[in-house]
Protein backbone atom coordinates (compact mmCIF):
# COMPACT_ATOMS: atom_id res chain seq x y z
CA UNK A 1 0.00 0.00 0.00
CA UNK A 2 1.32 3.62 -0.95
CA UNK A 3 1.66 6.33 1.36
CA UNK A 4 -0.70 8.14 -0.91
CA UNK A 5 -3.38 5.39 -0.68
CA UNK A 6 -3.01 5.66 3.07
CA UNK A 7 -3.12 9.30 2.62
CA UNK A 8 -6.57 8.78 1.40
CA UNK A 9 -8.05 6.75 3.20
CA UNK A 10 -7.26 8.76 6.38
CA UNK A 11 -9.03 12.04 4.62
CA UNK A 12 -11.84 10.09 3.56
CA UNK A 13 -12.39 8.72 6.84
CA UNK A 14 -12.19 12.08 7.91
CA UNK A 15 -14.68 13.16 5.30
CA UNK A 16 -17.13 10.65 6.67
CA UNK A 17 -16.51 11.55 10.09
CA UNK A 18 -17.18 15.54 9.64
CA UNK A 19 -20.26 14.72 7.73
CA UNK A 20 -22.16 12.19 9.57
CA UNK A 21 -23.13 12.04 13.17
CA UNK A 22 -20.26 9.84 14.17
CA UNK A 23 -18.30 12.65 15.43
CA UNK A 24 -20.23 14.23 17.68
CA UNK A 25 -21.55 11.09 19.41
CA UNK A 26 -18.51 10.31 20.13
CA UNK A 27 -17.03 13.49 21.13
CA UNK A 28 -20.35 13.20 23.88
CA UNK A 29 -19.71 10.31 24.73
CA UNK A 30 -15.99 11.43 25.72
CA UNK A 31 -17.27 14.84 27.48
CA UNK A 32 -20.28 12.38 29.44
CA UNK A 33 -17.27 10.14 30.66
CA UNK A 34 -14.54 12.71 31.41
CA UNK A 35 -17.01 14.64 33.66
CA UNK A 36 -17.62 11.34 35.38
CA UNK A 37 -13.77 11.59 35.96
CA UNK A 38 -12.91 15.10 36.75
CA UNK A 39 -15.71 15.05 39.39
CA UNK A 40 -15.60 11.78 40.83
CA UNK A 41 -15.80 12.70 44.58
CA UNK A 42 -19.37 14.66 43.53
CA UNK A 43 -21.92 12.36 42.18
CA UNK A 44 -24.19 15.76 41.49
CA UNK A 45 -21.33 17.77 40.33
CA UNK A 46 -20.49 15.60 37.83
CA UNK A 47 -23.73 14.72 36.43
CA UNK A 48 -24.33 18.62 36.17
CA UNK A 49 -20.98 18.84 34.48
CA UNK A 50 -21.54 15.99 31.88
CA UNK A 51 -24.86 17.97 31.77
CA UNK A 52 -22.69 20.98 30.57
CA UNK A 53 -20.51 19.78 28.71
CA UNK A 54 -22.54 18.08 26.41
CA UNK A 55 -23.84 21.54 25.53
CA UNK A 56 -20.37 22.63 25.19
CA UNK A 57 -19.50 20.13 22.11
CA UNK A 58 -23.11 20.87 20.90
CA UNK A 59 -22.05 24.57 21.11
CA UNK A 60 -19.02 23.99 19.21
CA UNK A 61 -18.91 24.41 15.68
CA UNK A 62 -17.82 21.72 13.33
CA UNK A 63 -17.84 18.01 13.51
CA UNK A 64 -14.20 17.14 13.73
CA UNK A 65 -13.28 20.24 15.69
CA UNK A 66 -16.05 19.08 18.25
CA UNK A 67 -14.05 15.26 18.34
CA UNK A 68 -11.15 17.70 18.50
CA UNK A 69 -12.10 19.68 21.88
CA UNK A 70 -13.34 16.02 23.55
CA UNK A 71 -10.03 14.94 22.96
CA UNK A 72 -8.75 17.54 25.13
CA UNK A 73 -11.12 16.65 27.66
CA UNK A 74 -10.45 12.78 27.48
CA UNK A 75 -6.70 13.10 27.84
CA UNK A 76 -7.19 15.75 31.03
CA UNK A 77 -8.83 12.72 32.49
CA UNK A 78 -7.15 10.04 31.52
CA UNK A 79 -3.72 11.69 33.44
CA UNK A 80 -5.90 12.63 36.18
CA UNK A 81 -6.98 8.78 36.30
CA UNK A 82 -2.70 7.95 36.54
CA UNK A 83 -2.25 9.97 38.60
CA UNK A 84 -5.02 8.45 41.36
CA UNK A 85 -3.40 5.48 40.65
CA UNK A 86 -0.50 6.25 41.60
CA UNK A 87 -1.85 7.73 44.52
CA UNK A 88 -3.74 4.31 45.84
CA UNK A 89 -0.34 2.81 44.82
CA UNK A 90 1.09 5.19 47.57
CA UNK A 91 -1.55 4.47 50.12
CA UNK A 92 -0.88 0.63 49.78
CA UNK A 93 1.05 -1.32 52.66
CA UNK A 94 4.73 -1.67 52.01
CA UNK A 95 5.54 -5.17 50.53
CA UNK A 96 8.26 -7.15 52.10
CA UNK A 97 9.65 -8.21 48.75
CA UNK A 98 10.80 -4.31 48.52
CA UNK A 99 13.34 -4.09 51.18
CA UNK A 100 15.05 -6.92 50.06
CA UNK A 101 15.71 -5.58 46.37
CA UNK A 102 19.32 -5.39 45.23
CA UNK A 103 20.45 -1.38 45.99
CA UNK A 104 20.75 0.78 42.85
CA UNK A 105 22.52 3.79 41.90
CA UNK A 106 21.14 6.52 44.63
CA UNK A 107 18.93 3.71 46.49
CA UNK A 108 19.42 5.33 50.01
CA UNK A 109 15.66 6.14 49.90
CA UNK A 110 14.60 3.61 48.46
CA UNK A 111 11.57 2.33 50.65
CA UNK A 112 10.49 6.07 50.09
CA UNK A 113 9.50 5.23 46.40
CA UNK A 114 5.90 5.77 45.37
CA UNK A 115 6.14 2.21 43.54
CA UNK A 116 5.94 0.47 47.21
CA UNK A 117 4.39 -2.90 46.28
CA UNK A 118 5.49 -3.12 42.42
CA UNK A 119 9.06 -4.24 42.88
CA UNK A 120 9.76 -4.41 39.56
CA UNK A 121 8.06 -0.61 38.77
CA UNK A 122 10.58 0.19 41.59
CA UNK A 123 13.57 -0.61 39.98
CA UNK A 124 12.59 0.76 37.06
CA UNK A 125 11.55 3.78 38.34
CA UNK A 126 15.39 3.77 40.07
CA UNK A 127 16.97 3.21 36.82
CA UNK A 128 15.30 5.57 35.05
CA UNK A 129 16.47 8.24 37.89
CA UNK A 130 19.86 7.53 37.90
CA UNK A 131 19.47 7.70 34.31
CA UNK A 132 18.15 10.87 34.55
CA UNK A 133 20.62 12.15 37.09
CA UNK A 134 23.77 11.62 34.88
CA UNK A 135 22.02 12.96 31.85
CA UNK A 136 21.28 15.88 33.99
CA UNK A 137 24.74 16.06 35.53
CA UNK A 138 26.54 15.19 31.90
CA UNK A 139 24.41 17.17 29.46
CA UNK A 140 22.00 19.74 30.88
CA UNK A 141 23.75 20.90 33.35
CA UNK A 142 27.25 20.84 31.22
CA UNK A 143 29.79 19.47 33.64
CA UNK A 144 33.13 18.87 32.63
CA UNK A 145 35.57 16.59 34.52
CA UNK A 146 39.33 16.67 34.80
CA UNK A 147 40.76 14.44 37.46
CA UNK A 148 43.99 13.22 38.41
CA UNK A 149 45.75 9.76 40.45
CA UNK A 150 48.94 9.70 41.59
CA UNK A 151 49.85 5.97 41.28
CA UNK A 152 53.17 5.81 42.93
CA UNK A 153 55.50 8.10 44.35
CA UNK A 154 58.66 6.29 45.54
CA UNK A 155 61.87 6.35 45.89
CA UNK A 156 64.04 4.74 43.09
CA UNK A 157 66.22 3.34 46.32
CA UNK A 158 63.82 1.77 47.84
CA UNK A 159 64.02 -2.20 47.78
CA UNK A 160 61.44 -3.32 45.19
CA UNK A 161 62.91 -0.75 42.88
CA UNK A 162 66.28 -1.09 42.51
CA UNK A 163 66.49 -1.24 39.09
CA UNK A 164 69.52 1.07 38.95
CA UNK A 165 69.27 4.45 40.84
CA UNK A 166 72.87 5.10 40.23
CA UNK A 167 72.30 4.94 35.91
CA UNK A 168 70.15 7.80 36.48
CA UNK A 169 71.43 11.03 35.49
CA UNK A 170 70.52 14.05 34.24
CA UNK A 171 73.13 16.30 31.95
CA UNK A 172 75.94 13.82 32.43
CA UNK A 173 75.83 14.19 36.20
CA UNK A 174 74.19 11.53 38.46
CA UNK A 175 70.79 12.34 40.45
CA UNK A 176 70.91 12.16 44.57
CA UNK A 177 67.68 9.90 45.89
CA UNK A 178 65.53 9.94 42.64
CA UNK A 179 62.12 8.97 43.20
CA UNK A 180 59.75 7.78 40.81
CA UNK A 181 55.83 9.01 40.22
CA UNK A 182 53.34 7.58 38.62
CA UNK A 183 50.82 10.24 37.99
CA UNK A 184 47.84 9.69 36.18
CA UNK A 185 45.40 12.19 34.18
CA UNK A 186 41.82 11.42 32.95
CA UNK A 187 38.81 12.47 31.74
CA UNK A 188 36.12 10.66 33.78
CA UNK A 189 33.39 12.91 32.66
CA UNK A 190 30.92 12.51 30.11
CA UNK A 191 31.88 15.31 28.01
CA UNK A 192 35.21 16.15 25.77
CA UNK A 193 37.76 18.56 26.90
CA UNK A 194 38.91 20.73 24.50
CA UNK A 195 41.67 23.03 24.07
CA UNK A 196 39.59 26.14 24.44
CA UNK A 197 38.52 24.62 27.75
CA UNK A 198 42.01 25.47 29.05
CA UNK A 199 42.36 29.04 30.34
CA UNK A 200 45.68 30.04 29.09
CA UNK A 201 45.42 29.33 25.54
CA UNK A 202 48.63 31.22 24.77
CA UNK A 203 50.07 29.41 26.65
CA UNK A 204 50.67 25.57 25.74
CA UNK A 205 50.58 23.85 29.52
CA UNK A 206 47.07 23.61 30.69
CA UNK A 207 47.25 21.81 34.05
CA UNK A 208 50.79 21.95 35.98
CA UNK A 209 52.02 19.48 38.95
CA UNK A 210 54.45 21.24 41.23
CA UNK A 211 56.76 19.38 43.53
CA UNK A 212 58.19 21.44 46.34
CA UNK A 213 61.61 20.31 47.47
CA UNK A 214 62.03 18.57 44.15
CA UNK A 215 63.56 18.92 40.54
CA UNK A 216 61.48 17.39 37.64
CA UNK A 217 64.08 15.60 35.73
CA UNK A 218 62.45 13.37 33.11
CA UNK A 219 59.31 12.22 32.24
CA UNK A 220 57.31 10.10 29.76
CA UNK A 221 54.09 8.50 28.64
CA UNK A 222 53.99 5.25 29.78
CA UNK A 223 50.24 4.65 28.70
CA UNK A 224 47.98 6.89 26.57
CA UNK A 225 44.48 5.83 26.23
CA UNK A 226 44.14 7.65 23.00
CA UNK A 227 46.29 8.47 20.21
CA UNK A 228 44.76 11.91 19.58
CA UNK A 229 46.04 12.70 23.44
CA UNK A 230 49.52 12.42 22.11
CA UNK A 231 49.97 15.49 19.32
CA UNK A 232 53.94 16.11 19.27
CA UNK A 233 56.82 13.96 20.81
CA UNK A 234 58.61 15.45 23.25
CA UNK A 235 60.51 14.58 26.30
CA UNK A 236 62.09 15.49 29.42
CA UNK A 237 65.84 17.21 30.04
CA UNK A 238 67.00 13.63 31.00
CA UNK A 239 67.31 10.61 29.61
CA UNK A 240 68.80 7.67 32.21
CA UNK A 241 71.32 5.20 30.30
CA UNK A 242 69.02 2.31 29.82
CA UNK A 243 65.84 3.69 29.76
CA UNK A 244 63.61 3.78 26.00
CA UNK A 245 63.22 7.37 25.57
CA UNK A 246 59.23 7.88 25.72
CA UNK A 247 57.70 6.44 22.50
CA UNK A 248 54.57 7.75 22.83
CA UNK A 249 54.94 10.92 24.33
CA UNK A 250 52.10 13.99 25.05
CA UNK A 251 52.76 17.60 24.57
CA UNK A 252 54.40 17.07 28.61
CA UNK A 253 57.01 18.98 29.45
CA UNK A 254 59.22 18.86 32.75
CA UNK A 255 60.78 21.63 34.08
CA UNK A 256 64.13 21.13 35.40
CA UNK A 257 64.71 24.28 37.46
CA UNK A 258 61.29 24.80 38.82
CA UNK A 259 60.40 20.90 40.33
CA UNK A 260 57.16 21.80 37.73
CA UNK A 261 55.44 19.28 35.53
CA UNK A 262 53.48 20.71 32.89
CA UNK A 263 50.91 18.74 30.92
CA UNK A 264 49.66 20.37 27.49
CA UNK A 265 46.35 21.98 27.26
CA UNK A 266 45.85 18.82 24.63
CA UNK A 267 42.05 17.46 24.61
CA UNK A 268 41.11 15.03 26.21
CA UNK A 269 38.32 12.49 25.33
CA UNK A 270 36.08 10.74 27.66
CA UNK A 271 37.39 7.64 29.48
CA UNK A 272 40.83 8.56 28.29
CA UNK A 273 44.17 9.17 30.68
CA UNK A 274 47.56 9.71 30.63
CA UNK A 275 49.59 8.03 32.74
CA UNK A 276 53.17 9.92 33.29
CA UNK A 277 56.53 8.62 34.84
CA UNK A 278 58.34 11.40 36.46
CA UNK A 279 61.55 10.86 37.50
CA UNK A 280 62.63 13.76 40.26
CA UNK A 281 65.14 14.06 42.61
CA UNK A 282 64.53 15.60 45.63
CA UNK A 283 64.36 15.41 49.26
CA UNK A 284 64.09 12.26 51.03
CA UNK A 285 60.51 12.05 52.68
CA UNK A 286 58.64 15.05 50.35
CA UNK A 287 55.46 13.79 49.93
CA UNK A 288 54.03 14.35 46.28
CA UNK A 289 52.10 16.12 45.39
CA UNK A 290 51.88 19.26 47.65
CA UNK A 291 51.08 21.53 45.52
CA UNK A 292 48.74 20.76 42.10
CA UNK A 293 47.90 24.05 39.91
CA UNK A 294 46.16 24.74 36.93
CA UNK A 295 47.27 28.15 35.21
CA UNK A 296 44.92 31.39 35.79
CA UNK A 297 44.05 33.81 33.50
CA UNK A 298 47.16 35.97 35.32
CA UNK A 299 49.72 33.08 34.19
CA UNK A 300 50.71 32.65 37.75
CA UNK A 301 51.16 28.69 38.52
CA UNK A 302 54.73 28.13 37.77
CA UNK A 303 55.71 29.88 41.21
CA UNK A 304 53.31 28.34 43.19
CA UNK A 305 50.12 31.06 43.37
CA UNK A 306 47.78 28.36 41.92
CA UNK A 307 45.47 26.45 44.78
CA UNK A 308 46.94 24.11 47.11
CA UNK A 309 45.96 20.58 47.94
CA UNK A 310 47.40 19.32 51.07
CA UNK A 311 48.39 15.72 50.70
CA UNK A 312 46.70 14.97 53.52
CA UNK A 313 43.57 16.18 52.10
CA UNK A 314 44.53 14.46 48.86
CA UNK A 315 45.26 10.85 50.42
CA UNK A 316 42.03 11.89 53.20
CA UNK A 317 39.70 12.05 49.80
CA UNK A 318 41.81 9.41 47.77
CA UNK A 319 41.14 6.51 50.07
CA UNK A 320 37.38 7.70 51.35
CA UNK A 321 37.12 5.92 47.76
CA UNK A 322 34.89 8.30 46.60
CA UNK A 323 34.73 11.00 43.83
CA UNK A 324 33.87 14.01 45.79
CA UNK A 325 34.97 17.62 44.10
CA UNK A 326 37.81 19.41 45.88
CA UNK A 327 36.60 20.96 49.31
CA UNK A 328 39.52 23.82 48.89
CA UNK A 329 37.91 26.89 48.22
CA UNK A 330 40.62 28.03 45.81
CA UNK A 331 39.87 24.82 43.45
CA UNK A 332 36.18 25.28 43.89
CA UNK A 333 36.47 28.79 42.77
CA UNK A 334 38.49 28.00 40.04
CA UNK A 335 35.95 25.14 39.11
CA UNK A 336 32.84 27.13 38.92
CA UNK A 337 34.66 30.30 36.97
CA UNK A 338 35.56 27.82 34.66
CA UNK A 339 32.62 25.15 34.19
CA UNK A 340 35.39 22.35 34.89
CA UNK A 341 35.36 20.26 37.81
CA UNK A 342 38.62 19.01 39.31
CA UNK A 343 37.94 15.91 41.07
CA UNK A 344 40.02 12.72 42.68
CA UNK A 345 38.23 9.39 41.62
CA UNK A 346 39.20 6.60 43.97
CA UNK A 347 42.40 5.00 42.74
CA UNK A 348 42.35 1.03 41.53
CA UNK A 349 46.21 1.53 41.34
CA UNK A 350 48.81 1.20 43.83
CA UNK A 351 47.81 2.71 47.47
CA UNK A 352 50.22 3.79 50.16
CA UNK A 353 50.63 1.27 53.30
CA UNK A 354 48.42 2.42 56.39
CA UNK A 355 50.35 3.16 58.63
CA UNK A 356 49.55 1.65 62.15
CA UNK A 357 47.81 4.12 63.57
CA UNK A 358 44.86 4.02 61.33
CA UNK A 359 46.26 8.23 60.31
CA UNK A 360 47.61 7.01 56.94
CA UNK A 361 47.03 10.05 55.39
CA UNK A 362 50.57 11.41 55.26
CA UNK A 363 53.28 9.05 53.84
CA UNK A 364 55.71 8.42 56.91
CA UNK A 365 58.95 9.73 57.46
CA UNK A 366 61.53 7.41 57.13
CA UNK A 367 65.43 6.45 57.81
CA UNK A 368 68.29 6.83 55.54
CA UNK A 369 68.78 3.77 53.75
CA UNK A 370 65.06 2.57 55.32
CA UNK A 371 63.20 1.16 52.20
CA UNK A 372 59.94 3.61 52.15
CA UNK A 373 58.10 1.51 49.78
CA UNK A 374 56.24 -1.94 50.25
CA UNK A 375 55.17 -4.17 46.98
CA UNK A 376 51.79 -2.11 46.74
CA UNK A 377 54.04 0.89 45.53
CA UNK A 378 55.49 -1.36 42.50
CA UNK A 379 53.89 -0.19 39.23
CA UNK A 380 52.50 -3.55 37.46
CA UNK A 381 54.44 -2.85 34.01
CA UNK A 382 57.74 -1.00 34.30
CA UNK A 383 59.00 -1.57 30.43
CA UNK A 384 62.45 0.10 30.96
CA UNK A 385 63.20 -1.67 33.88
CA UNK A 386 66.40 -4.39 33.25
CA UNK B 1 -6.26 33.60 46.67
CA UNK B 2 -2.89 32.63 46.44
CA UNK B 3 -1.91 32.27 43.39
CA UNK B 4 -3.50 32.76 39.62
CA UNK B 5 -1.97 31.13 36.56
CA UNK B 6 -2.11 32.94 33.46
CA UNK B 7 -4.66 30.76 31.97
CA UNK B 8 -6.94 31.96 35.34
CA UNK B 9 -6.08 35.55 34.13
CA UNK B 10 -7.40 35.09 30.74
CA UNK B 11 -10.64 33.78 32.02
CA UNK B 12 -11.17 35.98 34.82
CA UNK B 13 -10.01 38.70 31.76
CA UNK B 14 -13.03 37.71 30.05
CA UNK B 15 -15.60 37.62 32.67
CA UNK B 16 -14.94 40.88 33.99
CA UNK B 17 -15.80 42.32 31.05
CA UNK B 18 -18.60 40.34 30.34
CA UNK B 19 -19.40 41.27 33.81
CA UNK B 20 -19.03 45.33 33.00
CA UNK B 21 -20.92 45.19 30.22
CA UNK B 22 -23.77 42.87 31.81
CA UNK B 23 -23.41 40.02 29.91
CA UNK B 24 -23.67 36.39 30.61
CA UNK B 25 -21.09 33.59 29.42
CA UNK B 26 -21.66 30.27 28.77
CA UNK B 27 -18.34 27.55 28.72
CA UNK B 28 -17.63 28.01 25.19
CA UNK B 29 -17.72 31.35 24.65
CA UNK B 30 -15.47 31.86 27.65
CA UNK B 31 -13.02 28.90 25.53
CA UNK B 32 -13.63 30.76 22.55
CA UNK B 33 -12.46 34.61 23.85
CA UNK B 34 -9.52 32.82 26.48
CA UNK B 35 -8.29 30.69 23.22
CA UNK B 36 -7.61 28.09 25.74
CA UNK B 37 -8.55 24.56 26.00
CA UNK B 38 -11.39 23.37 27.96
CA UNK B 39 -9.97 21.95 31.03
CA UNK B 40 -7.86 24.91 32.08
CA UNK B 41 -10.87 27.03 31.77
CA UNK B 42 -13.21 24.46 33.64
CA UNK B 43 -10.60 24.46 35.86
CA UNK B 44 -10.42 27.79 36.47
CA UNK B 45 -13.87 28.36 36.36
CA UNK B 46 -14.24 25.82 39.39
CA UNK B 47 -11.82 27.81 41.54
CA UNK B 48 -13.33 30.90 41.18
CA UNK B 49 -16.70 29.37 41.99
CA UNK B 50 -15.37 27.57 45.54
CA UNK B 51 -13.77 30.95 46.17
CA UNK B 52 -16.96 32.87 45.68
CA UNK B 53 -16.11 34.74 43.18
CA UNK B 54 -18.16 32.97 40.01
CA UNK B 55 -21.66 32.74 39.93
CA UNK B 56 -23.74 30.49 37.57
CA UNK B 57 -27.16 29.78 36.60
CA UNK B 58 -28.64 27.61 33.68
CA UNK B 59 -30.90 28.63 31.07
CA UNK B 60 -34.58 27.33 30.96
CA UNK B 61 -34.48 26.34 27.52
CA UNK B 62 -31.79 26.29 24.49
CA UNK B 63 -32.90 28.87 22.15
CA UNK B 64 -32.24 26.19 19.07
CA UNK B 65 -34.62 23.50 19.30
CA UNK B 66 -33.42 19.85 20.52
CA UNK B 67 -30.04 21.74 22.31
CA UNK B 68 -28.80 20.81 25.49
CA UNK B 69 -29.48 23.81 28.00
CA UNK B 70 -26.77 25.73 28.33
CA UNK B 71 -24.94 27.42 31.91
CA UNK B 72 -24.02 30.73 32.21
CA UNK B 73 -21.22 31.99 34.70
CA UNK B 74 -20.98 35.60 35.90
CA UNK B 75 -18.98 37.77 38.59
CA UNK B 76 -20.58 38.52 41.65
CA UNK B 77 -20.31 41.78 42.93
CA UNK B 78 -17.29 40.50 45.29
CA UNK B 79 -15.52 38.56 42.89
CA UNK B 80 -15.72 41.40 40.37
CA UNK B 81 -13.60 43.45 42.72
CA UNK B 82 -11.02 41.66 43.44
CA UNK B 83 -10.68 40.54 39.64
CA UNK B 84 -10.46 44.12 39.07
CA UNK B 85 -7.56 44.17 41.89
CA UNK B 86 -6.18 41.22 40.50
CA UNK B 87 -6.26 42.59 37.10
CA UNK B 88 -4.39 45.53 37.86
CA UNK B 89 -2.01 44.09 39.50
CA UNK B 90 -0.85 41.55 37.03
CA UNK B 91 -2.48 42.72 33.57
CA UNK B 92 -2.79 46.53 34.43
CA UNK B 93 -3.45 47.26 30.22
CA UNK B 94 -5.94 44.06 30.19
CA UNK B 95 -8.70 46.16 32.14
CA UNK B 96 -8.42 48.81 29.05
CA UNK B 97 -8.11 46.25 26.07
CA UNK B 98 -10.60 43.36 25.82
CA UNK B 99 -13.48 43.84 24.29
CA UNK B 100 -16.31 40.77 24.22
CA UNK B 101 -17.20 39.18 20.71
CA UNK B 102 -20.84 40.23 20.27
CA UNK B 103 -22.98 36.83 20.43
CA UNK B 104 -23.71 34.84 17.65
CA UNK B 105 -22.51 34.23 13.62
CA UNK B 106 -21.46 38.44 13.41
CA UNK B 107 -19.28 38.11 16.78
CA UNK B 108 -18.14 35.30 15.46
CA UNK B 109 -16.64 36.70 12.52
CA UNK B 110 -15.82 40.22 14.46
CA UNK B 111 -13.44 37.44 16.19
CA UNK B 112 -12.03 35.87 13.04
CA UNK B 113 -10.92 39.37 12.35
CA UNK B 114 -9.06 39.93 15.14
CA UNK B 115 -11.74 42.68 15.92
CA UNK B 116 -12.97 42.42 19.67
Amino acid sequence: MTTVAILCGVVAGLIVAEYTALAPLVAKSIMRRSAWIYYAHDEAVAAERADEWQALIEARPGNLLKLGTAFFFGTGALGLLAGRAGQRALRRPLSPMLLVQPPFIGSMSISLIAFRNDPAMASIAFNVLAFSVVVCNGFLLRRKRLGYRVQMDTLATSAPHEFGADMLQANGRGLTEPSFVLLRLENPGLREIVEDDYLDQGNKTGIRVTFPGRRVVGITVTELSRPNCATSSSRGPVTPRGMPTASRSARTTARASSGCLGCSSAPVPTSSCWCCWNASPGTRGRPFPSRFSTPTSGGAADNGSGPVLPQARIEAIRRSGRSLPHKHTEVRIWNADNDLELILPPTNGTRPPTPAGGRGVRPKRLRDGQARADRRHRPAVAPWMP
Amino acid sequence: MERVTGGQLDVLEVLLHAHRQRVQLHGWEIMKATGRHGPTVYRALDRFTEAGWLDSEWEHENPTPGKPRRRFYSLTPTGAERATAVMRERRPQALRRRALPAPGLGGTFLCLLGVR
